[in-house]
């Protein structure tokens, strides 16, 4: 059976959810991410710089990194049981292999002390091995596009299983 | 349908990708928040009392070791302290630099930071620091990288309480007076204490000029003086004939203790 593109019937051994649920449950997962993405690190810069700290990753970085990388994990959630999963999560990886790399670019903090003393961290490095993470799930992703071309409803049967 | 068809390597492999980046999602996680945790631990070394040597190369040393230990299993690697010793009222910066030093988890290590003070260069105002105890500025910078993860760096900055060898050293003329075999005399007073942690033991050269240039007098003073200990005592010293030392001012120097250097010029008789 060709897979459909989620809106129809389920193929045989698979149960997929209903498209209403996948959105009502995606937008809590949206939610969830910029919660997560978007409102944890804009808070804590929030409080650095009410700590008279700096950071050189601003939040308009971080609103539209985060605000991206999460629409696009919601959109593959929600496009879970179609071909279109594979390619959007590949997306969300690679946005998110991008914004890692080019808030490495520029990751540090600059924390007052007390007096004229400072500390200022470099953080880079440690974007850079987290983007280690995102390219496991591209990779991961393009081999579910690959999969999926081959053979459409094995996934399905895997991931929505009767 | 076959196992095979139903989970293609492809597939497989895709899942297992996926969940290693999950896995190391969280082992990451877990790593960060503890180095964070282990590195908020992380206190600064309690203020060594700094020691002052005098060197080869007539100069004074003034080191201070401090002990380091790492709270957490995250090793700090390669840590180095620089800093900046400003003389009062001059351009001379003395720096310090240390060597890389690296602390594995729950280990020590002692950082001894060094200023190396060379009388010979001390010119100007600085040279003030012969004579004037004072508090001297120091800027310290303190890098590291802390658990593979972060460059970490700490700009303080600190005094340092400089103690003069020769504090407020001091010449005192009286009048000339002529003895009665017409040799005149001027009785002399020299004073300071020694706030530096070393004894001072040697001889002052004072040197009393002529208005016109050259020397009337030189004169030696020896004293040994403990750490601490004020020095205040009287001499005569006899003018050659014919010789009145209307300079107005006195220049001194002084040989001993392992240093010679000489004292910023006084006012005479």
């Amino acid at each position: 059976m060709s897979p459909t593109w989620g809106y129809g019937p389920s193929p045989s051994g698979t149960r997929l959810p209903p498209l209403r649920t996948r959105l009502l449950l995606g937008l809590l997962l949206l939610l969830a991410s910029i919660a997560v993405t978007v409102g944890a690190p804009a808070y804590l810069l929030h409080l650095l710089g009410e700590g008279h700290g700096y950071s050189s990753v601003n939040d308009l970085q971080i609103v539209v990194g985060g605000t991206v990388v999460s629409i696009l994990s919601t959109a593959a959630y929600v496009a879970r049981p179609t071909r279109a999963f594979g390619p959007l999560s590949a997306a969300r990886s690679a946005a998110l292999i991008l914004y890692l790399t080019l808030l490495a670019s520029n990751a540090t903090l600059t924390i007052p002390l007390g007096g004229a003393s400072t500390a200022t961290v470099t953080y880079s490095g440690m974007l850079l091995a987290l983007s280690v993470v995102p390219l496991l799930w591209l990779m991961s992703a393009l081999l579910v596009t690959l999969s999926d071309i081959w053979d459409p409803v094995a996934r399905l049967r895997i991931d929505f299983p009767v | 349908m076959t196992s095979s068809r139903r989970y293609p390597i492809s597939l497989r492999l895709g899942q297992i990708l996926r969940i290693l980046g999950t896995l190391l999602l969280v082992a990451f996680l877990i790593y960060v928040g503890s180095a964070v945790y282990y590195a908020s631990k992380l206190e600064a070394p309690s203020g060594a009392t700094p020691i002052v040597s005098v060197v080869s190369g007539n100069a004074f040393e003034v080191s201070s070791s401090y002990n380091l230990t790492d709270p957490g299993p995250y090793s700090i690697s390669g840590l180095t302290v620089e800093s900046h010793l400003n003389l009062p009222n001059s351009s001379v910066i003395i720096e310090s630099l240390t060597p890389p030093v690296s602390l594995s988890g729950y280990g020590t290590a002692q950082v001894t930071l060094s200023f190396r003070i060379p009388l010979d260069q001390l010119t100007g105002s600085a040279r003030s620091l012969l004579v004037n105890s004072t508090s001297l500025p120091t800027e310290i910078w303190v890098n590291a990288s802390y658990a593979h993860l972060a460059g970490i760096s700490i700009f303080t900055e600190a005094e340092y309480a400089w103690g003069a060898p020769f504090s407020g050293f001091a010449l005192a003329f009286q009048p000339p007076t002529t003895e009665p075999n017409g040799t005149r005399a001027i009785g002399v007073t020299l004073g300071f204490q020694d706030l530096a942690p070393i004894p001072v033991d040697g001889v002052f050269a004072i040197n009393l000029p002529l208005s016109t240039g050259g020397s009337c007098v030189t004169f030696h003073w020896p004293v040994a003086v403990a750490s601490g200990s004020v020095y205040s005592e009287e001499a005569t010293v006899y003018l050659p004939s014919g010789c009145s030392p209307d300079g107005g001012y006195y220049l001194a120097s002084w040989s001993g203790s392992g240093f010679q250097t000489a004292l910023p010029p006084g006012s005479g008789p």
